[in-house]
């Protein structure tokens, strides 16, 4: 005999893990919530025929959609307005004016008359068509899509009737779920009613994500399948920091989360004071402390978190979203704007690190077994000057108010740097040819991840202005560690000794021949490396505009002289252990609310 | 019908906020305005139209203007171009 009942499962499968979904997180921070489900905007359009002789009483409908919705546009910016300024509200003239705009309507009703179509039909057909031609044009332009998209999305409302729940309507603070992010979402409801975003699509880059960093209320999008998966009151934790989203956490989680997003608002709170401070140890050795920054958009977030300019602008963005290569005009507008929204804080610019792993539609970079040491990089801009070249000028062109540099990346020996700085030459002569107008002097530094070009580092250092320290690579090539390898990630260690000791050679050899050094890969981020980085004498620090304030906490609080002391130790121990439980000990009486 | 050529000056270009004030300020006027960019002609009293143009910094457009007080029109409207829209 068998039994057939399956064995009662243990209880405590009972209470099992809670869903998560993964997305990109758009603004840091967590929320714990209810959820509150936007409904879908997505109408089921349908296109009908409709009779001639209602062809008048169908334009008059949609005329009727369009003045309620200029209603609602006066009222949202007037609150806007109120609420975060008229800068904020601006955006909802501008949806005002084209709703306003005769021809475009005109071009709708004659929609209506000769194919007798549907209003709502005819509306969204034509602004789809629209945002279409919009979206193929440059960035600043291509960004306003968001908005015909917006405005369609109210009138088709108005046309339907739709008793669409709105914001307005909701009593507490929800987590707000939505398919995706709009700037009429974003700004007409009320901050305090919104705990966090989460929407199905969306990039980080949107104008509302980037409204929502600067509010700071958390917010991850691209999670796909979420608002399939929920119903309104559905329980939510929002974890913009790692871009994941929780659904009917159980208890212990919950409790969890509810502990780390209070110390995180108390901690931000008390950082926040050092925003304006210099990052000056307590004996008053000035480093500079800047921000890494990888999209256009993120430039605010560099001084509203404290940071002293861009110690590293990632410029691979230009060339992944574009499938023709990005102009020299393109380009140099694109970092002149950068460069002034820092002024006068330095911005350095990396030229475009591109390789077989992140090859643009722009470039053909075949396939390769090792993209990691393979065509990429300084490596592609010597073989493709062309490319180099239209970089450089750009870069050279914006440097009008003096505060930008050039960082080389991938440099593995002096041949190829004599290079880079012989097309650098070429390019400031040809733009002198050309009359433009040019900074007397343009400094450039090396980016220091070869462990080849550790090892020239005085040379190096010797032919140009600075030396930046890119440690993901640095550490990866000296180690031969690939960090994508869980089976061996763990033997990636920042305070190996073989790192620490490299990087003590560079900063040496930089000094030796009067340049400042600098650090821009994430160990600069690493609180347990900060005094130890201090003590070998770092000049600059750049890292992700959130991790600003707390480095620039432990620099304010730590002692060079001490951290002179601690680095000299730290250089005799031989195991990593040796080093992290050292400088652990020297920590923690120091730094009590900084986990390490 | 009178012409007049004008350089788009603003760092970015003719994007929402000076295309609004173009719209706004040729609105004030009798004349018709059609704005030309190579072959690309768009209205120039509507905002739909002169965003479609998506004129960068440097882009040199053709404002071409027709009625009874079309040369006041384009001065106006030259005057905006040369001041930049007065945004930087």
């Amino acid at each position: 005999m068998f039994d057939a009942t399956p064995k009662k499962k243990p209880v405590l499968a009972a209470a099992k893990a809670p869903a998560v979904l993964s997305g990109i997180s758009a603004s840091p921070g967590i929320a714990v919530g209810k959820a509150f489900l936007l409904p879908d905007d997505r109408f089921i359009m349908e296109a009908r025929t409709i009779a001639e002789t209602q062809v008048a009483d169908e334009i008059k409908r949609l005329q009727n959609a369009i003045a309620k919705t200029l209603d609602d546009l006066q009222h949202d910016a007037a609150r806007t307005e109120k609420k975060i300024g008229k800068d904020h509200a601006r955006i909802f003239e501008f949806h005002q004016m084209m709703l306003a705009d005769p021809y475009f309507l005109e071009e709708v009703f004659t929609l209506i008359r000769n194919q007798c179509l549907n209003a709502a039909m005819a509306f969204a057909q034509y602004l789809d068509h629209y945002a279409d031609q919009l979206g193929k044009k440059d960035k600043v332009f291509r960004d306003r899509v968001a908005d015909v998209r917006d405005i369609k999305r109210r009138v088709l409302q108005h046309l339907h009737g739709a008793t669409a729940q709105r914001l307005e309507h909701v009593n507490e603070a929800m987590i707000i779920v939505a398919r995706e992010l709009t700037p009429s979402l974003t700004l007409a409801s009320d901050r305090h009613k919104i705990k966090a975003f989460a929407t199905d699509f969306g990039g980080k880059t949107s104008h509302a994500a980037i409204l929502m960093r600067s509010y700071g209320i958390p917010a991850v999008v691209g999670l796909q399948r979420l608002s399939g998966a929920l119903k309104n009151n559905d329980r939510l934790i929002v974890d913009g920091d790692k871009g994941i989203v929780l659904i009917n956490p159980d208890r212990t989680t919950l409790a969890y989360y509810q502990l780390k997003q209070n110390k995180r608002e108390a901690k931000i709170k008390k950082l926040g004071q050092l925003r304006d401070l210099p990052a000056a140890t307590s004996d008053h050795r000035h480093l500079t402390l800047a921000a890494n920054v990888e999209f256009a958009d993120e430039v605010e977030a560099v001084t509203q978190h404290g940071a002293a300019g861009i110690g590293l602008l990632r410029t691979e963005y230009l060339y992944l979203n574009s499938s023709t290569l990005p102009t020299e005009e393109e380009q140099y507008r694109e970092y002149q704007r950068i460069a002034a929204a820092v002024q006068p804080h330095p911005v350095i610019i990396r030229t475009m690190d591109l390789g077989a792993d992140k090859c643009p539609p722009c470039l053909d970079i075949p396939a390769e077994a090792n993209p990691m040491l393979g065509w990429r990089a300084i490596r592609i801009s010597l073989e493709k000057p062309e490319i180099f070249s239209s970089q450089i000028k750009a870069i050279l062109r914006a440097n009008i108010g003096g505060n930008v540099r050039i960082l080389l990346p991938m440099i593995s020996s002096i041949t190829e740097l004599d290079a880079a700085l012989a097309l650098i030459k070429k390019a400031q002569n040809e733009l002198d040819k050309r009359g433009k107008k040019l900074a007397p002097h343009t400094e450039v530094g090396v980016m220091i991840e070869v462990p080849a070009a550790a090892l020239m580092a005085e040379a190096i250092a010797a032919r140009v202005d600075f030396l930046s320290i890119g440690t993901n690579d640095l550490v990866q090539y000296l180690l031969a560690v690939d960090r994508g390898n869980d089976r061996i990630a763990h033997l990636y260690e920042n305070l190996h000794p073989a790192v620490l000791r490299v990087i003590k050679n560079v900063i040496d050899a930089g000094h030796s021949q009067g340049v400042w050094v600098g650090m821009c890969g994430e160990m600069a981020s690493d609180r347990l490396a900060t005094p130890l980085l201090i003590g070998m004498g770092i000049d600059e620090l750049s890292v992700s505009p959130f991790d600003v304030p707390e480095i620039k906490k432990i620099i304010r609080q730590t002692d060079f002289r001490e951290a002179k002391k601690l680095a000299q130790k730290a250089l005799t121990f031989t195991t990593t252990k040796e080093i992290s439980d050292f400088i652990r000990q020297y920590m923690r009486p120091r730094f009590k609310d900084i986990a390490l | 019908m009178t012409e007049r050529k004008v350089v788009v000056l603003n760092k970015m270009g003719l994007h929402a906020r000076p295309s609004s004030k173009l719209v706004q300020k040729a609105a004030t006027f009798k004349s018709d305005l059609h704005i030309r960019r190579n072959n690309q002609v768009v209205n120039g009293k509507s905002i739909m139209g002169v965003m479609m143009l998506a004129a960068a910094q440097g882009t040199e457009l053709i404002l071409a203007a027709n009625g009874a007080d079309e040369e006041q029109l384009l001065a106006t409207l030259a005057e905006l171009f040369d001041k930049k829209f007065e945004e930087e």
